[in-house]
């Protein structure tokens, strides 16, 4: 059995307990997942195939005619909520093992810790025989630059943390190779620096200093809380933070 | 000693066969003669069967039946290339320069001399001698070059396991480097430490002094080798510091100048600096934009924070370091931390908001557990900020809690 209720902003799956109509899953929520935009896909499946499996194999006990539920719902930008429910007496869910094993070889009783890994929170019901997990579709953080008034105007378009790093200080060498000396940063759309982040920041005001001594540095839209975050770290006099 | 070149001649005028397999005979020459172009057909099949080989097929054009162009088609339709050499007549003229661009060996026009006929085989033949020697080399050179590839991989394959065995040797050095033995020292201290790569920059050290010990908790900002080598030189410094009893603020000041002269690639450093006076009943902190030390005071168990105002390390060249005293009593308990614990941070899975733990996160762990003994205490801490980013801490994270022992008079 396998039925598909299509609403706007959800698709929902029923589907007797069998291996093979897993992949049908995958394939129709892929096709779901495209009206988003969506096309990198690979965690999305991974943990959507997880939770079928457990639910067919240590739910449902592999028994054809017991039902698995499968919900897929857009909660906004490119936020998810997957919830699969099957027909068995519950699962323990207290003592779950969620950190990956050191060794990659002993990756087999680590579901939940590769489902872990890739959604941002696992919800179980009482009884243990639903799950829920939010996933979401990070987007890179890219910075836009322009140039205005011989000002370098550097916009990103997201949070300054992790990867975002790398990439931040190699768009400032190259700006810094290119011989401009006044730069504004425009943080509208930035929440959280880290410290990574913070460093390429510092390190790239003494570089830049270090050239030219009249190079100018501005930050313009910052939140309270990064603004605080400027001051504590003195970085406040490196750049001069507009309000 | 050679063998004997191979000839097989294909001629339909019973004289002209004669005489010409006569002739190559003489020249030392063996020779198998056909008919016509379908009796030379099956022969060279046979021959090609037997894996008898042929040197040189000499084939007049214009036969009955099969004509030799024909014949050589039907050859190489089959992949049997011979070279060849054609008999050619009057009118042959264009048949011939077909030939020639299908890239057939020689031809010769009748009538002609023996000693023609003899000369333009042995062209063919040497002909068909350099091309076979010009392929072997050019399977020699590819084999040549594979070699070379093979060694070019297996230098790299090399080079590499060298150099995870350094970074094999770095990750050991660097694990070594963050143990501290906790009951040795003359306070009891707990901590817990997981570096976020296998390589990080947050790190631990303590020196017992003579009037109790100095704790230095520092935070290189990075994943890589170049963290854990200033994590390295920090450490060395402290332990120099530690010979010259310098407070906080004059081992700030001084590592702050060291890492802006030392330092080739400039490094984000935080640190605190916490030195406990065991006779004068006193802590003294100094720190370098660090999250400041909480300190839970024996009979008030309400965190209080301890700022002191200084620079981040390695950056500033007029950078100040304050330096702060204050009181303590057995039963006080002092914790350090790097930011990747007061960062933790975990996604609201229906808000997708991002919620640090921050410095009042740890505080309320501090107060909930306050009543357990230490170790215990930093062990349910430890697991809560696990518990909170939800198992995916995002930097090196490291937690230190101490005692006031009571002292003896």
């Amino acid at each position: 059995m396998f039925k598909i209720d299509k609403d706007p902003g959800s698709v929902t799956f029923k589907l007797s307990s069998e291996m093979s109509l897993v992949d049908s899953v995958i394939r129709e929520s892929q096709v779901y997942l495209k009206h988003y935009d969506i096309s990198e896909f690979s965690n999305f499946k991974l943990v959507l195939r997880e939770l079928l499996n457990n639910a067919i194999e240590h739910g449902n006990f592999n028994i054809r005619e017991k039902i698995v539920k499968c919900k897929i719902e857009h909660i906004g930008n490119k936020r998810f909520k997957i919830t699969v429910e099957d027909e068995g007496e519950g699962f323990k869910y207290d003592n779950l093992i969620m950190t990956l094993p050191e060794d990659p070889r002993q990756i087999r009783n680590r579901g939940f810790a590769l489902i872990n890994a890739f959604t941002d929170q696992i919800e179980f019901n009482k009884k243990g025989n639903c799950v829920t997990v939010y996933i979401s579709f990070l987007e890179e953080t890219t910075f836009y630059i322009v140039k205005e008034d011989g000002w370098q105007i550097i916009q990103p378009s997201g949070d300054l943390t992790a990867t975002a790093a790398e990439n931040f200080r190699l768009h400032l060498i190259q700006l810094l190779d290119k011989g401009h000396i006044q730069y504004r940063f425009n943080f509208k759309y930035v929440e959280d620096i880290d410290s990574v982040s913070l460093s390429v920041m510092i390190i790239f005001a003494k570089n830049l200093l270090k050239r030219d001594s009249k190079g100018k540095l501005e930050v313009i839209n910052m939140s309270k809380d990064l603004r605080n975050l400027f001051r504590m770290t003195r970085i406040d006099e490196l750049y001069r933070i507009i309000k | 000693m050679e063998d004997k070149k191979h000839i097989f001649l294909v001629e339909d005028e019973l004289h002209l066969r004669q005489t010409l397999i006569l002739i190559l005979r003489n020249a030392g020459y063996r020779v198998t003669s056909a008919e016509d172009g379908s009796e030379a057909w099956s022969q060279l099949l046979n021959l090609k069967e037997k894996s008898e080989k042929v040197d040189l097929l000499v084939t007049d054009i214009q036969m009955p039946g099969l004509s030799g162009i024909e014949l050589i088609d039907e050859l190489e339709k089959m992949n049997f290339t011979l070279p060849s050499l054609v008999i050619t007549g009057y009118g042959d003229k264009e048949t011939v320069i077909e030939l020639m661009r299908r890239g057939c060996s020689e031809y010769i026009d009748k009538p002609f001399e023996p000693s023609e006929f003899l000369k333009r085989v042995k062209i063919a033949l040497e002909k068909e001698e350099q091309k076979r020697a010009e392929s072997e080399k050019q399977v020699i050179r590819a084999e040549e070059e594979k070699s070379e590839i093979n060694r070019k991989v297996e230098t790299y394959r090399q080079h590499f396991e060298r150099l995870r065995e350094q970074v094999d040797l770095a990750v050991g050095a660097y694990q070594d480097l963050v143990k501290i033995n906790e009951d040795s020292y003359n306070v009891p201290v707990t901590y817990r430490f997981k570096p976020f790569a296998e390589l990080g920059g947050d790190f631990v050290d303590i020196r017992d002094t003579e009037i109790g010990c100095d704790i230095l908790v520092a935070d290189v900002a990075g994943h890589d080798m170049g963290a854990s080598y200033h994590a390295v030189l920090i450490k060395a410094l402290f332990n120099e510091n530690g010979r010259l009893s310098d407070n906080g603020q004059s081992f700030f000041e001084f590592l702050n100048k060291h890492l802006i002269e030392h330092g080739k690639h400039k490094r984000v450093v935080t640190a605190v600096f916490l030195r406990i006076n065991l006779k004068k009943m006193e802590g003294e902190i100094s720190a370098a934009a660090h999250p400041p030390l909480i300190w839970l005071k024996t009979d008030l168990p309400v965190p209080e924070r301890l700022y002191t105002k200084g620079s981040v390390l390695g950056i500033f060249e007029d950078a100040e370091y304050e330096r702060r005293i204050f009181p303590i009593k057995p039963g006080d308990r002092l914790f350090l931390c790097t930011d990747g614990i007061t960062n933790a941070c975990r996604v609201d899975g229906p808000t997708g908001d991002k919620i640090k733990l921050s410095g009042n996160g740890l505080e309320n762990l501090i107060k909930k557990y306050h009543q357990l003994p230490l170790k215990e205490m930093i062990e349910h801490i430890w697991q809560d900020v696990f518990d909170f980013c939800r198992q995916k801490p995002q930097d090196d994270m490291l937690l230190l809690g101490i005692e006031i022992p009571e002292v003896e008079k």
